[in-house]
Order: structure tokens, then C-alpha cells, then sequence
């Protein structure tokens, strides 16, 4: 999985600390991105206002808590290109929701539960995508 | 069965294991969370934290298993001492080592082995973080580094207590 590329930087919003931590360091240690982890909202938002990042994994609420940053990312209003990739990781997802995903500007939805093996595999897209 | 020969550097690796205080300490959610999410992340049944003692293996973590140590000689965990790579064993049936391995042979039927070291700062290696399956199976090369690193966080959990 190593890559002689240079290591995309991709910001990464998640609650459960085993699952963030894992994803980062694996990631890293493979050559495959450096991972910005950021285990609440409000750390996201703070991260994305100084920093920029070639693709942003988002970690979603029921109730969508987490899509202002994608609104803001496609405002053009952080630091990061509004065209930035974005994935986000939900609990349930219809039809509806992936539409209104979508409609926000989310390139990619993975639906919970995953394995480390499948947000690396998304990782790996982004940072692709990247260029 | 062959059982795991002494590594040449066993009175040093045995003071250093000692040196960390954990021997014998109860359960802590911070070993049980690595272990419960290796169990998930890689659909197997039993996966231990497991510390290679002069007469015994004992297990800081464990999932699937009700026994907190076994007797050196049955430790699978006792032949990854000698290298700081994982041993990994795919099926026990093919390995000269294990074939007729009490715990192969009988429940709970060991098919797949993978260890990966414990190695403390010093180069000394404590245990294993090891997987355990009832079935034949191989891990690529992104399994080798999800293992490595939750073996890191493991180590990392280790010597935040001890003077290794």
C-alpha cells in the first residue's frame, strides 16, 4: 500500500477513538495519507478554519450534525478547496437522505458498521481523487 | 508438537516484562478495547494480550476465552518471541510445529494463528497481541497494518506503566 506520491492530507471527524485512532495511524504508517483526527464537531470546525485538507471523512449525527462543514466547504468559506472530496459515514441512510447528501455536496457515503479495511479503502480513493 | 525454544535473551526479556507491573493485574478497559476491537475488525473469535512469563502465558486482555493463562509449553504466543515480525501460522494442519498440538487436535481446534510482537522500547519482546480462528484463513497486506497498529497501541498501553 505504499506510495511514492506525496501523502494527502485528509481530516478525519469520529467520535469513537479506537476506530479514529486505528484509521490515522494505519494510514500513516502505510504511506497511504496523513490523517488529521478531530474526535468532536467542534474540533472539525476549528481544524478546518486554520487548516487545509485534500479530502475531509465525516462522521455524521442522526440528525445530519456534522453538514454545516460540507455547506462551508462548498461556500468556499475554509480553508480547504470548495471542491474538496468528501465522504461521510452514516448509521442509516434512505433514499431521501442520500439525496439530500448529495444535493450538499457529499461525494461518497458509507454506511456504519464498517471495518478500518473499508474507511482505508475510502482513503485511498480520496487521496486519488486528491490528484 | 515443538514446543518454543528459550530466547537467547530470555533473563533480560523476563526483567523487562517484570519491570512493567502488570503481571497478574486485574482487566483494564484500555487492553479490552484494543482486544475487542481486533475481534471485530477481523471476525475472529479469540484474540488475546498475552505475556509470556517464565512458566506460563498470561492474558491482560482476552476475548473468547475464559482462562487467564495456560502453561508455556501449550503457548503458541511462546514462538513469536524470536522476531519482532508477526508468526503467523494460516492453518495449524500444514505447520510441523502445531499439527498435533493439543489445543489443534482438541477444542478448541486452532486453525489460524497470527502473533504479533509486543516489542518494548528496549527491543525486548513482552508477548503478543494474537488472533485466533477455528478456520483456515490468510491476512493481506492492509491486515498485516491494522494488526501492527493495534499491536503499537497495545505496546503504547504497556510501557505507559512500566519501566521498560
Amino acid at each position: 500500500m505504499s506510495q511514492t506520491a506525496p501523502k494527502k492530507n485528509l481530516l478525519l471527524l469520529e467520535p469513537d477513538y479506537m476506530l479514529r485512532h486505528t484509521v490515522a495511524l494505519t494510514a500513516r504508517s502505510t504511506g497511504l495519507a496523513e490523517i488529521q483526527e478531530a474526535p468532536s464537531l467542534k474540533t472539525a470546525e476549528e481544524i478546518l478554519r486554520r487548516s487545509a485538507f485534500d479530502g475531509l471523512l465525516l462522521a455524521l449525527g442522526n440528525e445530519d450534525q456534522g453538514l454545516e462543514l460540507v455547506e462551508q466547504l462548498r461556500a468556499g468559506q475554509t480553508q480547504s478547496a470548495a471542491g474538496t472530496a468528501v465522504a461521510v459515514m452514516v448509521s442509516q441512510c434512505n433514499a431521501a437522505r442520500a439525496q439530500k447528501l448529495r444535493l450538499v455536496g457529499v461525494n461518497q457515503i458509507i454506511l456504519r458498521p464498517f471495518k478500518v479495511k473499508t474507511l482505508l479503502g475510502t482513503i485511498q480513493g480520496l487521496s486519488a481523487n486528491a490528484g | 508438537m515443538k514446543t518454543a525454544p528459550i530466547p537467547e535473551n530470555e533473563k533480560e526479556r523476563l526483567a523487562a516484562l517484570r519491570a512493567l507491573l502488570i503481571l497478574d493485574t486485574p482487566p483494564e478497559q484500555r487492553f479490552d478495547r484494543i482486544t475487542q476491537f481486533a475481534a471485530s475488525e477481523f471476525d475472529v473469535p479469540i484474540v488475546l494480550i498475552s505475556l509470556v512469563d517464565e512458566n506460563r502465558q498470561w492474558f491482560k486482555s482476552r476475548v473468547g476465552l475464559d482462562i487467564c493463562e495456560t502453561s508455556r509449553d501449550l503457548a503458541f504466543c511462546a514462538h513469536a518471541l524470536h522476531s519482532t515480525e508477526p508468526l503467523i501460522v494460516p492453518n495449524t494442519l500444514d505447520d510441523e510445529r502445531f499439527f498435533d498440538h493439543p489445543l489443534v487436535v482438541g477444542p478448541p481446534h486452532i486453525r489460524f494463528y497470527i502473533g504479533a510482537p509486543l516489542v518494548l522500547p528496549s527491543g525486548l519482546i513482552a508477548g503478543t497481541l494474537c488472533l485466533i480462528d477455528m478456520q483456515a484463513r490468510e491476512l493481506d497486506e492492509t491486515d498485516y497494518a491494522i494488526l501492527g497498529t493495534l499491536r503499537d497501541l497495545a505496546v503504547g498501553e504497556l510501557i505507559e506503566r512500566g519501566d521498560a
